[in-house]
């Protein structure tokens, strides 16, 4: 296990290393000279220069990579052309909205999932069951912004329940969580109902039956912990995908965090922002690939019978 | 050098066992009533909006998606608007209908380019593993690193905002998927023994890779093209919806969605017809998709 | 002759599948004497297992049982309470299966497994359920069981996990163990060292025992009495020695032939021809009649099970008047085997 763990944390380090570099390129790639981008085409000459000497753009490539590596790694990633203030200050109190904005949309992604991929495959092709799975479908086949927008249409607007947009008060709060985790929601649910038909009709299923266990603790004890493993592997990786979808529930609901600095950030050509911001996601979500890995294996281990 | 003949290579036809099974598979399909209605709704959308295309640039009814009406702005459905109408009285139905095309067109383009580029590289990697593998794999990790659209977000924000922009994104995003797929799909055949038959005979890998192999892989392929249509769909309305995708005018769902969002208190119609159609399409994708995987590996049924 | 433990009568169970009736079980009538030990033999798809899950009541959708009794100690299991059978089962009628390996739950520890067993019948607590967990899997035979009860199935052998499955089901000294296949799995042997702790357990404990294979073999080394199935149906049941000594079916006759004898020079084994019907291409006669070197045109009519003067019940033709084949057929020739 130590020998896998320590093999996974090298792999990161390529990856790690590819993810800076594209992120790096960003600024690069742009067709023109970034700086009069930044400072706008009519600016005066005084500004671009001015820009371009402190984000070091007349220094050789693989210098500023180099530089752009060695700061990022403190979390310096430097300053915003808009006002300023470090990149790292714009993005900090932002990276906390969207990581609760996450947070709570997994928690709900999970428990309504797993409550409804359960009762689904106990009751197998009741009423519920096939309802469910309809539900569940357009739940895959919805845009989660356009559902944010629907929400405010019916909830805020309409019946007003809730309030259109922001985020930290308790009437902010469910709106854009359903939007972002209903589709989490459908994956999890439709995961854990073949997951756990497939585990019922296993052998060691027939064994507690034989032992006397009741019906329920079979489902519940000898069951589901057996179909959780996969599933756990799904809700990591949700986890990881709602911080690249919270972007666009931020922008339905006008929620300050990191999905909305970017675009904002890219609308007013402020990069070195844009860069910071989405090397922090992506960096984000390799290490909680790297933990779903793991606990995967962790759980799998027993499991695995060869 | 010995080559297999004529009657090996027919046995190892009948051995081969994705190619004895279409009848079954065609059958199995018709069965599946749910992917049927998929496969019609998709039927009927692609000739819908191969007219929508025509009447676009070459005016056969005389609508116009463009031209604006401001007396009638705001106007929810009715005979003459069945969809209402735009915060520029533009006849949201007919929008819908010119847009159709860029919103098929773009998710079609997007997966047809990442599979071209994943899908061999997919293979190269399963099937020569070593050195290859691990640089091919690696590069694919590093693309992976952004979770949904944020690749796609950051490859437009480099381009600029364009149906051709939007499609490269999101195609650049998808190929690492099909490379994953497909390496898996390729290492499991590789190891069936009929494989390992046709080398000992002599084969050369190119043989090997175009008659043995990428028959095997195309149902997966197949399968998650169609599903992965589905989603460049929603990311080209996603980015779109975030104006960094296709540029108004054009009639592109997401941005007609974008238009609507500032008018939700007076007129709830400009977001809802064109989010509805988005969700048709990608259900009608999904349900199509889930139904061509079922028929594919009915073992996985149930 | 000594009391039945278990007694059934014109067992009928099926399958229903897109609207077709499979009759997996097809009325077995069958007893199990006190203290002894019953064998069934047939092979796979015969109908022995689902008899097995039947009598404890645990056939699933889209199986049910749809005719016959099953007497266990004069109660009906056919239609005793859901919460009855669920103390029966573990408790007075155990089953052991026959894949070791897939039949503990793979995320529980061993001790976990065994402990259920006395929480759920006896109602031990952890602390008194670990100690007698200990002492069962010691008289398994299960080296330092001190140590095994906290580990997890993939850390044992599949010897060994078929010794803690026999752990389990003994837990409670239940009064009739039935043991589907219980060395199928498993190396030769540790086959024999099995079969051996199933019969030393058995004098121990005093139960009887239902012994599924399709091994003579394993007939020979265990059983009492035999009950020979096919096609769902039994066609043959003696005592042991009657059984080998004087077998009467053609189909038991077939099944001797096909194994390798050490008591006897055999130039080869005679497999029986054709295979086993689909379920849905029975015959409407003798189901064995399709694969039977003997059959005539009586065959097209079904055979009752009847008693033959040796003491062999028997479902064929062939030992009754109707007969209308070849007189004087002998079905079973030692001296042209040997």
């Amino acid at each position: 296990m130590t020998t896998f763990i320590i093999r996974r944390l090298l792999q990161l380090i390529p990856v790690l290393l590819g993810v800076t570099i594209l992120v790096f390129s960003l600024m690069h790639l742009t067709p023109g000279n970034p700086a009069v981008i930044m400072a706008g085409e009519s600016a005066p000459e005084a500004t671009v220069k001015a820009i371009e000497q402190r984000l070091g753009l007349n220094d050789p490539l693989h210098i500023q990579y180099l530089n752009f590596l060695g700061n990022a790694a403190q979390l310096d990633f430097g300053v915003s052309v808009r006002d300023n203030i470090p990149v790292f200050d714009h993005i900090q109190p932002r990276f906390l909205i969207t990581l609760e904005l996450t947070i709570y949309s997994t928690i709900f992604t999970v428990v309504l999932g797993l409550l409804a991929g359960i009762v689904s495959a106990i009751k197998q092709y009741s009423f519920y069951d096939v309802t469910l799975m309809i539900i569940t479908l357009f739940g895959l086949s919805m845009p989660n912004f356009w559902l944010g927008l629907m929400l405010i249409q019916w909830f805020a607007i309409e019946l007003g329940w809730f309030a259109p947009t922001g985020w930290g008060n308790a009437d902010q709060l469910l709106l854009p969580v359903i939007s972002l985790g209903t589709a989490g929601a459908a994956i999890i649910a439709r995961m854990t109902r073949s997951s756990m038909l497939d585990v019922i009709q296993q052998d060691y299923i027939r064994t507690a039956r034989a032992k006397g266990v009741k019906e329920r603790t079979v489902i519940f004890r000898h069951a589901l912990k057996n179909a959780m493993i996969p599933v756990v592997t799904v809700i990591g990786l949700q986890f990881g995908y709602f911080l690249g979808g919270s972007i666009l529930t931020e922008s339905v609901f006008a929620i300050n965090g990191l999905g909305r600095l970017i675009i904002d950030s890219i609308l007013q050509r402020d990069f070195p922002v844009v860069q910071g911001a989405v090397l922090v996601i992506a960096v984000s979500f390799v290490f909680v690939n790297l933990i779903v890995d793991i606990s995967y294996r962790l759980l799998n281990k027993r499991v695995d019978l060869n | 050098m010995a080559v297999a003949s004529e009657n090996t290579t027919q046995k190892i036809k009948e051995v081969n066992p994705r190619v004895k099974g279409m009848k079954d598979f065609f059958k199995r399909l018709r069965k599946n009533k749910s992917a049927l209605v998929g496969f019609y709704v998709l039927v009927l959308f692609f000739f819908v909006s191969i007219f929508g295309a025509l009447d676009a640039n070459y005016g056969i009814t005389g609508t116009s998606s463009s031209a604006t009406n401001l007396t009638d702005k705001l106007e929810g459905p009715s005979a003459q608007y069945w969809f209402g109408t735009d915060h520029l009285g533009r006849d949201i139905f007919i929008r819908i209908l010119h847009g159709m095309y860029i919103t098929l067109g773009v998710g079609f383009t997007a997966t047809f380019l990442a599979g071209i580029i994943g899908v061999p590289l997919g293979i190269l990697a399963g099937y020569y593993g070593k050195w290859l593998d691990t640089i091919i794999m690696r590069i694919m990790d590093i693309l992976l690193a952004f979770p949904g659209i944020l690749l796609a977000l950051a490859i437009v924000s480099v381009l600029g905002g364009s149906t051709i922009n939007v499609t490269i994104a999101i195609a650049i995003g998808a190929v690492p998927q099909f490379a994953r797929i497909v390496r898996g799909s390729t290492l499991t055949t590789k190891k069936l023994e009929y494989v390992d038959a046709i080398r000992a005979l002599g084969a050369r890998d190119g043989k090997i890779i175009f008659q043995h192999i990428l028959p095997n892989i195309m149902s997966p392929i197949i399968v998650n093209t169609t599903l992965f249509i589905a989603t460049a769909i929603l990311s080209a309305a996603g980015l779109s919806f975030l104006g960094l995708g296709v540029q108004p005018p054009t009639p592109e769902w997401g941005a007609m969605l974008n238009d609507g969002r500032n008018y939700m208190y007076q007129a709830a119609h400009i977001t809802f017809f064109p989010g509805m159609m988005i969700v048709i399409v990608v259900l009608a994708f999904n349900l199509f998709g889930d139904g061509l995987r079922d028929a594919f590996d009915p073992k996985l049924r149930k | 002759m000594s009391e039945n433990i278990l007694d059934i009568n014109d067992l009928r169970t099926s399958f229903f599948v897109e609207g077709n009736e499979i009759k997996a079980v097809d009325g077995v009538t069958l007893q199990v004497p006190e203290g002894k030990t019953l064998g069934i033999v047939g092979e796979s798809g015969s109908g022995k297992s689902i008899s097995a899950l039947s009598i404890l009541q645990l056939i699933d959708d889209p199986g049910k049982i749809v005719g016959g009794s099953i007497d266990f100690n004069g109660e009906e299991l056919t239609d005793v309470k859901p919460s009855r059978m669920r103390n029966i089962r573990g408790n007075e009628i155990s089953m052991i299966f026959q894949e070791p390996m897939t039949s503990l739950n793979p995320v529980y520890t061993i001790g976990q497994q065994l402990r259920e067993s006395y929480k759920i019948h006896e109602g031990l607590g952890k602390k008194e359920g670990t100690k007698r967990a200990i002492e069962m899997l010691e008289m398994v035979g299960i080296p330092s069981p001190d140590k095994r009860i906290d580990q997890y199935p993939y850390e044992l052998s599949g010897g060994m996990r078929q010794r803690v499955m026999i752990a389990m089901a003994l837990a409670c000294k239940p009064e009739l163990l039935i043991a589907d296949e219980p060395t199928t799995a498993l190396d030769v042997t540790i086959q024999s060292q099995i079969l051996e702790l199933i019969k030393e357990l058995q004098e121990e404990i005093g139960m009887s025992v239902i012994m599924i294979t399709h091994d003579l073999g394993v007939i020979a080394e265990t059983c009492d009495y035999v009950a020979v199935m096919y096609c769902g149906q039994i066609v043959e049941y003696a005592d042991v020695e009657t059984l080998f000594d004087n077998p009467k079916h053609p189909y038991t006759v077939g099944l001797l032939n096909s194994l390798p004898r050490h008591d006897m020079d055999q130039d080869e084994l005679i497999p029986i021809k054709g295979s086993v019907p689909a379920p849905d291409e029975m015959p409407a006669g003798c189901r064995f009649a399709p694969r039977c070197p003997h059959a005539s045109n009586i065959c097209s009519q079904m055979p009752a099970l009847e008693t033959q003067e040796d003491g062999n019940d028997v479902r064929c033709w062939i030992y009754t008047d109707q007969w209308d084949g070849e007189k004087g057929v002998k079905v079973y020739d030692r001296e042209s085997t040997s």
